[in-house]
């Protein structure tokens, strides 16, 4: 019983973490969300300059108000196919904790679709898929009415360290 | 708490605000303190505490006193002011206020029952004060001995009356404010107080130096006696006194002298980092591990005569306005009647004018403070304004390009525009120049450095600096710090020699060491230089080769074999000293100008000394670059490192092994370097001759640049493109340009490192 109960609390636990209000947009005809205090602002799709030397999914940056922020294409990122920008593509910024405090990072998405509220008990944990599929950047993935939503764990998609071995490699 | 409650708790702190920012002969001051004072006691009698009513009542009496002259002390005040602060926490709360003011009361000059009647309404009556009589009171103000006398209760929250000042209670707020700001200037104290004594020992007997040491300790003194800080405030006052002694001439400061100050200074440092400790943890600080009683008795015992009275007359025969002799007969009356003023005795006797002693009285409380107006600002104050001054350089040259698109050729808007560009423009340059600091600061600290290393090692070293008003920016003068110090310990250490070594050697037994600052291109530079026994190459390539860094046949330069002084664990110094010896200081000093994007080059001739040059980029924020294009990029390469731009002619375009290209320009012949290769970005010219070069250096290399078209040269604002680009070589950051968009600032170094290879 001990041990049961246990378990449940861990799961309750886990589940009250992840439960908010979530940021939903489209890539490829599959449903993400981003938790929204990870947001910054959504602006529309801007000319990018391309920075040398980086991986491809590193888009290059953008002048953001003054302030020069890199941007990702998350398709590239996901290994999925690149397509060209429509009017609906959007770049949402994204502050996420890097190595000396938190930095601003773009990212290219197709569309951007609402802010959901999202129960904990409307999350599942992430099946596993094998080696064909690194889970380790999904939280979980929420049951609605209309389809399945994959929550991102955003820090550890751009998390910088990958980016920059990554590249060295390139 | 109630309305009333807040409203009595307002009042309170306001006047132990007024009380500490009360400053002698400050009459409109002094007024409105006797009138929250008032205020006060109206509101006092709601609450039935006879305490309360008692010690505002001292305070009033006190204040009273204060501005008749009567009295001139303003710590009864404090310790009054922090009492009926802790009453109210008591009283304010609802507990009962038990403990016993009576100490706090005697020191107000009032006794506990009574309770005398409102008279002084305000500072009405204060015209008693002259202007003559302020300076005469304030040389002639009596040091107190600031023993710990009992307090009642004190900035602890723990309401029991006797408040302990040696047990670690938590600290408040407005404490903790208090302490930091103290730390700082208290730092800042000190360290004034060790460059003027070693200023002092280049020409002891300079007052005007023994007064500047003597101020910053008055300071400390003063503040850590407000704070309760009690053994801080003892020290200060011993080694005050000391220094007083030298001002009035009884005493001589001497090597030893100057030890001991030396000494009362590092025990006031380890105190000052107890009292930062203290903020982190929020306790208040206890000096226990500290032994300040040793350093204080030895500062006591070389003598501390406390006659004030000569100064004044001293200054007065220097002036001429009186003679020796006159001097002595006064002093010799005023020996028997001791409470006259030297200054009274000699109008007496008609040997001087009153005039003469106010000038001689201005003289010798001159220097208060007059080091040209400054304020303290908070550094990230600063940050932010460079940063907006930034943006308003963007913004300002987007508003022009827009304005050229929409008005044309509008000959008052372009004034007006004009107008604007100039002042963002010299906006900009003081925002930047604030940032800069003189690197002067950072060179000072090596002077008592060098003098202790000295003593230390048995050796003599003299310290010379030049070109220490060049700025430098606030950020890299801290990361340079460290750096330098290791490499003046290792000058001092490896590099002088025993002064009867380089006697036999013909050298001067001082050695001498020479720091050097200068801006080179969009460079500082800074040199340490000394004249000792400089790098031996054999020892150093021997080692090399012992630890496998090189072979024997390598064909190494000199500075390839220097170099090998900064791998880590690299050390031929046989025995290791405290200082240096363990093959840990270069690697570090390396890697530290290294994150500054900096170089560090060393030369060395044996036997006749060793150059070590720093230089760092000067490249935070503004570069000046010409602006590039290639295919549908547009790129900034820094302006500095662009020695000119051409357009090559087929007939000097040659390639090597059909990999490399070269190109012919008066008469060297220079590497090629097509840019949108190296940047994958589609170009428009095939050929070298199609597009234009740009002749760039580096390090005494020179390479050119192959482009699309050049675009005009221009300052922009660097932007830091993140940690996510930091890998990548050959860029230095990111710019916003005219149109909007990012252009990426190029780094020759790093260009030419990659095409290097």
């Amino acid at each position: 019983m001990a041990e049961e109960t246990k378990v449940m609390d861990k799961a309750v636990k886990l589940a009250a973490e992840r439960e908010g209000k979530y940021l939903t947009f489209t890539l490829a005809d599959e449903e993400y969300g981003i938790g929204i205090l990870k947001i910054k602002e959504i602006i529309g799709m801007m000319p990018v300059t391309t920075v040398p030397q980086t991986p491809d999914f590193v888009k290059g940056v953008i002048n953001l108000r003054g302030k020069v922020i890199p941007v990702m294409d998350l398709r590239l990122r996901f290994g999925m196919e690149s397509i060209d920008y429509t009017e609906r593509t959007c770049i949402i910024v994204v502050e996420i904790e890097g190595s000396n405090g938190t930095i601003q990072i773009g990212i290219v998405v197709d569309s951007v679709s609402e802010v959901l509220n999202i129960k904990g008990e409307d999350i599942e944990d992430t099946p596993t898929f094998g080696t064909k599929l690194n889970t380790e950047y999904i939280l979980g993935m929420a049951k609605m009415e209309g389809g399945v939503k994959i929550l991102l764990d955003i820090d550890r998609v751009l998390s910088e360290g990958d980016i920059a071995d990554l590249e060295s490699a390139a | 708490m109630s309305e009333k409650g807040k409203d009595v708790k307002d009042k309170i702190e306001n006047l132990s605000l007024q009380v500490c920012m009360l400053e002698e002969g400050d009459i409109p001051a002094m007024g409105g303190i006797l009138n929250s004072l008032a205020a006060l006691k109206e509101d006092a009698s709601d609450y039935d505490c006879a305490a309360f009513l008692d010690v505002i009542n001292g305070l009033h009496e006190y204040m009273s006193k204060l501005v008749l002259n009567d009295a001139e002390d303003t710590k009864p005040l404090e310790e009054g002011a922090t009492t009926l602060q802790s009453i109210w926490r008591d009283i304010g709360n609802g507990i009962e206020f038990s403990a016993d003011v009576s100490g706090v009361l005697k020191k107000l000059g009032v006794a506990a029952e009574d309770r005398p009647p409102d008279n002084h309404g305000n500072g009405d009556e204060a015209e008693g004060h002259t202007e003559a009589d302020q300076p005469e009171r304030v040389s002639e103000m009596p040091l107190e001995d600031m023993t710990s006398s009992e307090k009642t209760g004190d900035s602890n929250t723990v309401p029991s009356g006797t408040g302990d000042t040696s047990s670690q209670a938590e600290l408040a707020d407005e404490d903790v404010d208090i302490l930091s700001d103290f730390v700082v200037e208290s730092k800042e104290n000190l360290e004034s107080i060790e460059l003027n004594l070693i200023e002092l020992e280049q020409s002891p007997g300079d007052m005007d130096i023994i007064n500047s040491i003597f101020r910053p300790f008055h300071t400390i003194k003063g503040v850590s006696g407000f704070l309760k800080l009690d053994k801080m405030n003892a020290l200060c006052h011993h080694t005050e006194n000391l220094i007083d002694s030298a001002r009035s001439g009884d005493l001589v400061i001497d090597d030893n002298i100057a030890d001991m100050i030396l000494e009362s200074v590092d025990t006031l440092k380890l105190m000052l980092e107890e009292v930062e400790k203290s903020l982190e943890t929020r306790l208040s600080p206890t000096f226990q591990s500290i032994d300040s009683a040793r350093i204080s008795a030895k500062i006591q015992s070389a003598g501390s005569v406390e006659e004030k009275k000569e100064t004044l007359g001293k200054i007065l025969v220097e002036e001429g306005s009186i003679e020796e002799k006159d001097l002595r007969e006064g002093l010799k009356i005023q020996k028997s009647n001791p409470d006259k003023k030297i200054g009274e005795i000699l109008v007496k006797e008609k040997k001087i004018d009153p005039a003469d002693i106010k000038t001689a009285l201005k003289k010798q409380t001159a220097g208060k403070g007059s080091a040209g107006l400054q304020v303290k600002v908070d550094t990230e104050k600063l940050d932010n304004l460079v940063d907006l001054a930034g943006e308003l350089v963007i913004a300002q040259s987007m508003f022009k390009q827009i304005g050229l698109e929409m008005v044309g050729n509008d000959q008052k808007f372009f004034q007006q525009l004009n107008q604007v560009t100039q002042a963002v423009s010299d906006i900009q340059k003081i925002a930047m120049s604030m940032r800069m600091v003189p690197i002067k600061n950072t060179f000072q600290k090596m002077f008592r450095l060098v003098r202790d290393l000295a003593r230390n090692s048995g050796k003599e070293a003299d310290l010379s600096m030049s070109g220490e008003d060049t700025e430098i920016d606030r950020n890299v003068v801290d990361e340079l710090y460290e750096p330098m110090v290791h490499m003046i310990r290792n000058s001092v250490d490896h590099g002088l020699e025993m002064p009867d070594d380089r006697e036999a050697s013909g050298k001067n037994r001082k050695g001498s060491i020479h720091l050097r600052a200068y801006q080179k291109g969009g460079n500082i530079v800074i040199e340490i230089e000394d004249d000792g026994k400089g790098l031996d190459r054999n020892v150093i390539l021997k080692k090399a080769v012992e630890r496998g860094l090189a072979t024997e046949e390598d064909p190494l330069s000199d500075r390839e074999i220097f170099d090998f002084i900064m791998h880590p664990g690299f050390s031929t110094a046989k025995e290791i000293t405290d200082v240096s010896g363990r093959g840990v200081g270069m690697d570090v000093v390396k890697k530290g100008i290294e994150k500054l994007r900096g170089r560090l080059d060393i030369d060395s001739q044996a036997g006749k000394g060793s150059v070590f040059t720093i230089s760092l980029p000067l490249t935070l924020a503004i570069v000046e670059g010409m602006l590039v294009r290639v295919g549908k990029e547009k790129y900034i390469l820094p302006a500095h490192s662009i020695l000119e731009s051409f357009r090559p002619e087929e007939k000097n375009c040659y390639t090597v092994e059909k990999k490399g290209e070269v190109v012919r320009h008066r008469e060297s012949i220079i590497p090629l370097v097509r840019i949108d290769e190296l940047f994958n970005v589609k170009g428009e010219m095939n050929n070298p001759w199609e597009g234009i070069a740009v002749l760039a250096e580096n390090n005494g290399e020179q390479k050119a640049l192959l482009l699309d078209e050049l675009l005009g040269k221009e300052e922009f604002v660097i932007k830091n493109l993140g940690e996510t680009f930091k890998k990548v070589k050959g860029l230095a950051g990111g710019a916003i340009l005219a149109d909007g968009k990012v252009g990426l600032i190029v780094d020759m170094s790093g260009l030419f490192q990659v095409t290097g290879e």
